[in-house]
């Protein structure tokens, strides 16, 4: 599979037992408000942020959750497009 | 995965930072020196060797970056004025690549051209910008600067680059014979605008004092009578009362104050000292988050706060549904857990006014 370009201009913050994804920099502008992500969203988050594969992503989904591949391969798919439609990823 | 606007964002986690003392709202008084030179200002100090004991960027950035470890979601830069503290867009810069949701306070003098762009590629979540007059002569009188003219154009500039502007106007007896006009102004920008109905005491080594340029009541409350008819809320962005709407927690307790002040918010001021809000008084609580660090001293305000008897007179207040104990309303008797009468007093009487009026229209 191919490699994600991930939106470097964003950052994610963990308080109050929240998973918030929030503008940096330039993306302040047009992004102007704050994503909120589950426990799963937020790990798949940080994992294409570091620069993970798709594949590596969910074999960390794996790792952390009582999940098939083939589950959390689905699951990194629909974070991947819903990060595109807020255009966190390119 | 939601997406939601800052002001649902800072409203949704409002309560939750509260319940687990968490700083997520800090203000950060960059300095108390100023380009203008306001006759009611708490703040603003005009010695020129205050230069040498104000923080450095450095010393900011370390500090923010502690109070963002700990959970700072938003913050404030304020002053003085902090657009001229010499880091200021360091400081700014170092917020906004940090996620952070950033609000500044300026009197729009250095508000130029260049100012402008940088705020359009970087903007802020709010830029409050103080209104002090509606001619040269009216802002002579009240901050010693014919600043009118280039105020207002670099209020129009920054409106024009489509800035979220919110107009800041401070009634007091030195604006008086042209407190209306200057809200008429400010209408006329079509933005939000803030009429201050609260003065406080400047601190002691400003030299100056409330009574100096203090309004009567009836004053006022006719300023506040001709807000309502102009704008159509207290804030007139709303978003004052869409916060307090969704404060869930009683007006009254034993312990602990109303406010986020030290329960969830902490203020930082020129010299460095943490505060639980920028003109809280010292001898109630105040930490030292440059020598012990910023978690220690979030812990000591916070402790503080969270424990802070409310004065035994306020549970017997007829107004105790609707008043909420402000330690800095009450400065010399806070920190012994005392109301001061004058200021019961004034608000009791504005209440009756208040009343009257209701049940006249």
């Amino acid at each position: 599979m191919s490699e994600l370009q991930m939106n470097k201009d964003f950052v994610l913050r963990r308080v109050c037992g929240l998973n918030v994804v929030l503008p940096t920099g330039a993306n302040v502008k047009d992004f102007g408000g704050a994503l909120n992500l589950n426990d799963t969203g937020a790990l798949i988050f940080e994992q294409l942020q570091a620069g993970k594969t798709v594949e590596e992503t969910a074999t960390a989904l794996v790792a952390a959750y009582d999940v098939t591949l083939e589950t959390a391969l689905a699951d990194v798919q629909e974070t991947i497009e819903s990060l595109r439609e807020a255009g966190v990823v390119a | 995965m939601d997406k939601l606007p800052y002001r649902e964002f800072l409203a949704m986690i409002q309560e939750k930072a509260r319940e687990a003392d968490i700083p997520w709202s800090g203000s950060f008084e960059l300095t108390p020196l100023c380009n203008l030179d306001c006759k009611m200002c708490y703040v603003h100090l005009q010695d020129p060797s205050v230069r040498h004991r104000m923080l450095s960027g450095e010393q900011w950035l370390t500090l923010i970056q502690q109070a963002i470890d700990e959970g700072m979601m938003e913050a404030l830069l304020t002053g003085g004025e902090a657009m001229t503290h010499p880091a200021f867009w360091d400081i700014y810069m170092y917020l906004i690549n940090h996620g952070i949701v950033t609000q500044v306070k300026t009197n729009g003098l250095l508000l130029n051209e260049e100012a402008i762009k940088r705020f359009q590629q970087f903007p802020p979540y709010k830029l409050d910008i103080s209104l002090y007059g509606c001619d040269s002569e009216s802002y002579v009188a009240v901050t010693g600067v014919d600043a009118y003219e280039q105020v207002v154009r670099n209020i129009r500039m920054a409106i024009d680059a489509g800035l979220h502007i919110q107009i800041m106007i401070t009634p007091s007896s030195y604006m008086s014979p042209w407190t209306e006009r200057v809200m008429q102004l400010a209408k006329s920008f079509y933005v939000s605008v803030m009429v201050n109905d609260t003065l406080f005491e400047p601190h002691d080594n400003t030299g100056r004092k409330k009574a100096d340029f203090d309004i009567p009541l009836e004053e006022e409350l006719k300023i506040q009578e001709k807000r309502k008819k102009l704008f159509s809320s207290r804030y007139s962005t709303g978003d004052h009362e869409f916060f307090m709407k969704r404060r869930n927690r009683p007006v009254l307790s034993d312990k602990g104050l109303f406010c986020d002040a030290g329960r969830s918010g902490f203020a930082v001021n020129w010299d460095g000292v943490m505060v639980p809000c920028l003109s809280f008084p010292r001898d109630v609580v105040c930490a030292y988050p440059l020598c012990d660090g910023f978690r220690q001293a979030w812990n000591e305000v916070n402790e503080a706060m969270k424990n802070y008897e409310v004065p035994k007179a306020c549970h017997h207040c007829e107004l105790n549904d609707k008043c909420h104990y402000c330690p800095v309303h009450h400065q010399k008797l806070a920190a012994r857990h005392q109301c001061d009468p004058d200021y019961c007093n004034y608000l009791k009487a504005k209440y009756k006014v208040f009343q009257k009026i209701e049940k006249e229209n």
